[in-house]
């Protein structure tokens, strides 16, 4: 998941914790080269999925208040390494943006989860 | 394949280099020809990094400029450049916290005030994104709406708790820097009024820290090894942040430096430093410039003018066709996508190309823009809003024309230096320099704690953030930056309150925030009848 803010990203992982072990993988904060200076970074994250972490996530999503965040991006990576990738805002399902249930029925869809473990 | 990612806003300090994400050329020059009536989303990043370009617009700036382009310019020639770069990482490494929290404070806090200055960052904002719309002589009226309307956006506040939220694992910048500035601000606007004008203390404190002569001196002064230079370059900041918080004569000194600085000449002593500085550093940074110099030897001829070239701001660019008219001896510059061409030029413009980027440039004080038509090496002006001068536009010709060389070139020369020796020397000064910067701005970001609590406060801070602070209560970090928000123009608590449902904030979070006191010693909110103001 891409484009977090820390606080985002501290809610995220304290969702799945709370749901699983820390599916957590790994944080990526890219820093600015050779001396820039910039706007505050966002950060990226790798989620091992699997169906009760795609609950955790979507409860997440669900319970972000409207307009608080832009777009975030979705990269989908199996196990061979293949990725594709896709964006996800209030519009992306049909339920409204508190629908947890249409929210998980809309990652279990983009991600395509055949119950096995993917990152 | 993974998702791409928007570029970040960013300046380089050694070339001023501005990239503000999301800004579309094309759109802009649509807009900028009628002005109509609408918040920009470019404004939270806009006004942070116009913030960091004129901070490095500055003696300061200038100054590391100066020993980042040398150094790397040295290594290209297989030259020592350790001293040159370790000087300057380490001014830039202890201002770091200072250049992100002025530009945090920028972007969260600061608003037209009573004073009668207004900093380069709003009258930037004013110039590039005002609205055409009638003000019966007031034009902070279409500040304030432009600001109003960024801090009621969900984005900015989300924006503002990420701060508070920053990995606390480290030292970080962000964090450490924006409390500090804001601590400054309480403090300093309790002991001189002048200074609860948000707007003037952003302007006082980076002239403070960036206008600072001394700084200069020690950044460039001869010393027996870079350890040493090192060493005094963070002497001189700790006594600097000391005389700042004395707070001893400083209404006297800001109203010395409003009416200095509006006739065009600061006065140095109104920041706390001495003429006699500041003539020495005008002479080391004279020396400096031209200590590599030697006729005919082009890596440093180049270092001059890409140094001079700074104060242009090239904001964004865009490629072009041009086409002919068919009833008039002009040609339409055709923006791909733009329906209608925005501009012409006549057709012994430029007669030869047929296609070319128009570069709009901004100038280092804010107050004008100019568009460039370019193609090859031959640069015309097609439109401009604001006056430059003759010489400045001269200067942002030349960088226009230049500017896909120079890109490579500064590439070059930065990547020799990344790979040199320097980095390894640096790497060895910047772990000793980690505990200076606890030192340096501990006592700053818990001001407002008492003798006995700060360093608890500060260790707190450092570990958790304010979001752990708050017990890792992401409702509660919300609404205590939604409070510092809505304190840019009030704070009532009934407009407080109805901030929080436009922003939809939690409104039990938000009582609990109102009613935050002190943690670890630092206080938080204060409550006051009617009035409820956030310290941090």
């Amino acid at each position: 998941v891409d484009g977090l803010t820390s606080l985002q990203l501290a809610e995220l992982r304290a969702a799945i914790a709370a749901t699983a072990s820390d599916y957590v993988t790994e944080v990526k904060a890219p820093s600015l080269s050779g001396g820039k200076v910039g706007e505050p970074m966002l950060m990226s994250v790798v989620i091992t999925l699997g169906p009760s972490v795609i609950s955790a996530v979507a409860l997440w999503l669900a319970k972000q208040k409207k307009g608080r965040t832009k777009k975030l991006k979705y990269s989908r990576i199996d196990p061979n390494g293949g990725a594709e990738w896709f964006e996800m805002d209030e519009s992306s399902y049909e339920e409204g943006e508190s629908s947890s249930a249409a929210i998980e029925t809309f990652l279990n869809l983009k991600l395509r989860h055949d119950g096995t473990a993917t990152r | 394949m993974t998702a791409p990612q928007p570029a970040r806003s960013f300046v380089d300090p050694t070339t001023n280099r501005i990239l503000i994400s999301d800004f579309d050329v094309s759109e802009y020059l649509q807009w900028i020809q009628r002005r109509g009536v609408f918040g920009s989303h470019l404004l939270a990043n806009f006004l942070h990094e116009w913030t960091h370009r004129w901070c490095f617009q500055s003696c300061v700036g200038s100054a590391l400029a100066l020993l980042r382009m040398r150094a790397a310019c040295r290594t290209y020639r297989h030259e020592s450049a350790a001293d040159d770069y370790v000087r300057c990482m380490t001014a830039s490494t202890i201002l770091e916290p200072f250049a992100e929290g002025l530009a945090l404070f920028a972007e969260f806090d600061t608003y037209p005030g009573k004073s009668r200055w207004l900093s380069q960052t709003l009258t930037a904002s004013l110039s590039f994104f005002a609205p055409a719309v009638e003000t019966h002589g007031n034009p902070f009226v279409l500040l304030e709406g432009l600001l109003q309307t960024l801090r009621s956006d969900p984005l900015l506040l989300e924006r503002k708790a990420g701060v508070y939220a920053r990995p606390s694992s480290e030292f970080d910048p962000y964090l450490v820097g924006y409390l500090s500035v804001r601590s400054l601000w309480c403090q300093m606007a309790a002991a001189c009024p002048a200074l609860n004008d948000r707007d003037l203390f952003l302007s006082y404190l980076r002239s403070f820290l960036y206008d600072d002569p001394g700084m200069v001196i020690r950044t460039l002064e001869s010393q027996p090894t870079e350890q040493h230079a090192s060493r005094s370059i963070v002497h001189h900041l700790l006594s600097r942040l000391r005389k700042l918080v004395s707070f001893s004569g400083l209404s006297e000194r800001v109203e010395q430096w409003i009416s200095s600085v509006e006739h065009g000449s600061l006065e140095v002593s109104s920041i706390g430093a001495t003429e006699d500085d500041q003539r020495l550093a005008t002479r080391m940074l004279d020396a400096a410039l031209m200590e590599d110099f030697s006729a005919g030897e082009a890596v440093t001829a180049w270092m001059l003018m890409t140094l001079e070239e700074r104060q242009i701001c090239v904001v964004g660019s865009t490629p072009v066709q041009l086409k002919a008219q068919p009833m008039a001896d002009r040609r339409d510059i055709i923006i791909k996508g733009v329906p209608e061409p925005l501009f012409s030029i006549g057709a012994n413009v430029l007669p030869s190309a047929s296609a070319g980027e128009l570069t709009l440039v901004a100038s280092s004080d804010a107050r004008a823009l100019v568009v460039f038509l370019s193609a090859e090496k031959d640069v015309a002006v097609v439109a401009s809003y604001g006056g430059f001068s003759d010489t400045v536009l001269e200067i942002a010709k030349r960088h226009v024309a230049n500017r896909s060389i120079d890109t490579l070139m500064y590439a070059e020369v930065s990547a020799s230096l990344e790979k040199s020796t320097a980095m390894v020397v640096w790497e060895f000064v910047a772990e000793r320099l980690k505990p200076a910067m606890k030192e340096l701005f501990g006592p700053i970001v818990t001001l407002a704690a008492k003798e006995s609590d700060w360093r608890n406060a500060f260790e707190e801070l450092e570990r958790k953030g304010v979001f752990g602070m708050l017990g890792h209560d992401g409702e509660l970090t919300r609404a205590l930056a939604m409070i510092g928000l809505v304190n840019t123009f009030s704070t009532d608590i009934s407009i407080v309150r109805m901030m929080g449902k436009v922003l939809d904030v939690d409104e039990a979070a938000l009582d609990r925030a109102m009613n935050l006191s002190s943690i670890c010693g630092l206080p938080l909110v204060v409550r006051k009848s009617e009035s409820v103001i956030a310290l941090v």
